[in-house]
């Protein structure tokens, strides 16, 4: 077994860009202010001072023309690698994603690959209101051949990363920016973590809770609170939400046959959405309780310190909800 | 262009007009799925272009992409293949008229995203120059897709990288049935190109040889690495938009001044005035596309 470290999942990133920069002469990164600056949450700072300027390719203000035109790189043989500085702005970049990077292998063939990996800083809890808070995974899960990924710790940020690349496929990579401070073990040599595969982070009979990005800690720290009133959790970080890791979710809910999908973007339509559904088409039966989805509040997300959190889901509101489900 | 260039892009021009015309009959017959968008009376733009270009260069192409495809050497019966739907297709089928896309042409793709190609010909560029490759990236628009916003973010990148794209704008007038007057605030597509400090050329379009040898001297310069260039073709659409366009938005009459600069039978006029084409020949290379054309369609039927 190899040794670890502690490091952050932003030292993480930046390790796995590093790493991926250095293997591979076909990789390079694309982004705003992503060179001398660091990008908006520094994850690429002094990558440049490595790469120079024609591997680490700052841009004009243009979300769109990042991803279309990292696409048409990729489609001649380059592995682009885009930051978008605030996934809010990908709503910008939609066409580039959902006609092209997610079509042109699909519809032309093979040889016509467009493999984009797409970073994005996501989610609330930093009171920056309602454009810079939003998480889109929820509305790209209706996206046919599109892979997402929200990873909740370092180990994790920096192995999808590579797994990412190792799949060739386009990968929306969601880092939570609350997440990018965050310390924890990463191998000595970095690890790829396979796509579509969860984790279970701890094992319990009684109700699963079953979350991914910022809110496998909060899981985490409900499912302390809930073992001190014997009730036990099982928790499952997700990894990737699309493809789900849909044995896992079973594998789960049959034993437990209580659950709660914990999420970051609005339910609607959701991750949630899906894992119920795929809890009703196969673990039916096992269930003692509805299943329960905690999300988004179906609303902007406020600025205020004092309504943002509101928004969200909290260490409180998936025990309240937990609680409701094991009275059910 | 040299007589036998004249006469190869004769040959080709006819070839697309014939495929055109005939898809059009198959459509009215109601043996075509979906929909379709003709480039009559825009074949000298595909054709000299194409012949302007090396075997490393890169094409991106549009909604209306049967004539660059056919002017790339496309394989006829392939396209008809996949606009039926069949698995011999060049998409598999699943394409149809606006997805084809041929690897060994470096032909990257025709698309029904308006202005949805030249992002791609701007990063397949950028490719080219991170890798220090040959080749140039080339990409056919039409003066509507100059409204969306991808295309000023596309112009904008390739002209501060100086990227070797070739920026091929088919002025064909019409939008749908929106005319350029009504949504362009200047006259000329290739004015855009002067807000991104890039060279640009306006050529008539509807003339082979000014296509072509305009085409020919600015990829020359986009491939020694001086940055992208914008030639704007002006040309007309004599067919309809797409199926079942009367062209309700246009008068009879400014059809007719523009049927008088087709492109076909201008430079069938200047072979003959030079003595390199007859009536004969002419009726011998109907007969000749025409039966080619049923082989290709009855390849396609049977795959």
């Amino acid at each position: 077994m190899s040794t670890t470290r502690q490091i952050s999942m932003s030292a993480a990133i930046r390790e796995a860009l590093t790493t991926l920069l250095r293997e591979h002469e076909e990789v390079f990164l694309i982004g705003e202010d992503i060179g001398v600056y660091g990008g908006a949450f520094k994850i690429t700072r002094g990558i440049v001072d490595e790469f120079g300027p024609e591997r680490i390719i700052d841009t004009p203000i243009s979300e769109a023309g990042i991803v279309s035109v990292a696409a048409g790189a990729a489609l001649m043989g380059s592995r682009p690698i885009i930051e978008i500085m605030f996934m809010d702005f990908m709503a910008l970049a939609f066409d580039g994603i959902i006609n092209i990077a997610a079509k042109w292998q699909a519809t032309y063939g093979d040889e016509f690959a467009t493999p984009l990996i797409i970073r994005a800083p996501a989610g609330g809890g930093r009171n920056y209101g309602p454009t810079h808070s939003q998480s889109f995974e929820g509305l790209l899960l209706n996206v046919p051949n599109l892979t997402i990924c929200c990873p909740s710790n370092p180990a994790d940020a920096a192995g999808l990363l590579l797994g990412a690349y190792d799949a060739a496929t386009t990968v929306i990579m969601v880092e939570h920016k609350t997440l990018y401070a965050r310390q924890g073990p990463v191998a000595e040599h970095l690890e790829p973590v396979p796509l579509g595969q969860g984790a279970r982070l701890r094992s319990g009979s009684d109700i699963s809770l079953i979350a991914y990005g910022r809110h496998v800690p909060a899981a985490l720290q409900a499912a302390e609170i809930l073992a001190a009133e014997e009730v036990q959790a099982d928790v499952i970080d997700l990894r990737t939400v699309k493809p789900l890791d849909a044995s896992l979710i079973l594998d789960s809910l049959s034993n437990t046959g209580r659950g709660m999908s914990i999420e970051e973007s609005p339910v609607i339509g959701g991750v949630g959405a899906e894992i119920s559904a795929v809890i009703m088409a196969s673990a039916f039966e096992y269930l003692e309780a509805p299943f329960a989805r905690l999300g988004a509040a179906e609303q902007i997300i406020p600025c205020s310190p004092a309504l943002e959190p509101a928004c969200f889901p909290s260490v409180d509101s998936i025990a309240v909800k937990a609680r409701e489900l094991m009275s059910y | 262009m040299t007589d036998d260039q004249l006469l190869t892009a004769y040959r080709t021009m006819c070839l697309i007009r014939a495929f055109e015309l005939r898809l059009n009959e198959l459509f009215l017959q109601g043996l075509v799925p979906g929909t379709t968008h003709l480039c009559i009376g825009q074949e000298a733009c595909a054709v000299g272009v194409n012949m302007a270009l090396t075997a490393d260069d890169m094409i991106f192409s549009n909604h209306r992409g049967h004539g660059h495809l056919l002017g790339r050497g496309g394989d006829p019966a392939r396209m008809l293949a996949e606009i039926f739907g069949r698995p011999h297709g060049y998409s598999g089928g699943r394409g149809g008229s606006q997805h084809m896309a041929v690897k060994d042409l470096n032909f990257m793709g025709t698309h029904g995203i308006t202005a949805g190609t030249i992002p791609l010909a701007v990063g397949a560029a950028l490719n080219r120059k991170i890798h220090r490759q040959p080749g140039v990236a080339v990409v056919f628009f039409g003066e509507g897709a100059i409204g969306e916003g991808i295309f000023h973010e596309s112009l904008n990148m390739a002209a501060i990288w100086k990227l070797p794209v070739l920026f091929v704008c088919e002025n064909n007038q019409y939008a749908m049935s929106t005319s350029h007057g009504d949504i362009s605030p200047v006259s000329n597509a290739a004015e855009r190109a002067a807000a991104y400090a890039m060279t640009s050329r306006m050529v008539d379009g509807n003339d082979i040889a000014a296509t072509y040898e305009t085409t020919a001297e600015a990829r020359s310069v986009v491939a020694a690495g001086e940055g992208p260039v914008f030639i704007e073709l002006q040309t007309y659409r004599i067919s309809g938009h797409s199926r079942g366009d009367e062209c309700p938005y246009r008068s009879r009459e400014e059809e007719a001044q523009w049927a008088e600069r087709d492109p076909i039978a201008r430079l069938r006029k200047r072979l003959a005035d030079a003595g390199l084409w007859t009536d004969a020949a002419d009726t011998a290379l109907e007969t000749q596309l025409a039966a080619e054309l049923a082989e290709a369609e009855e390849t396609a039927r049977e795959s």
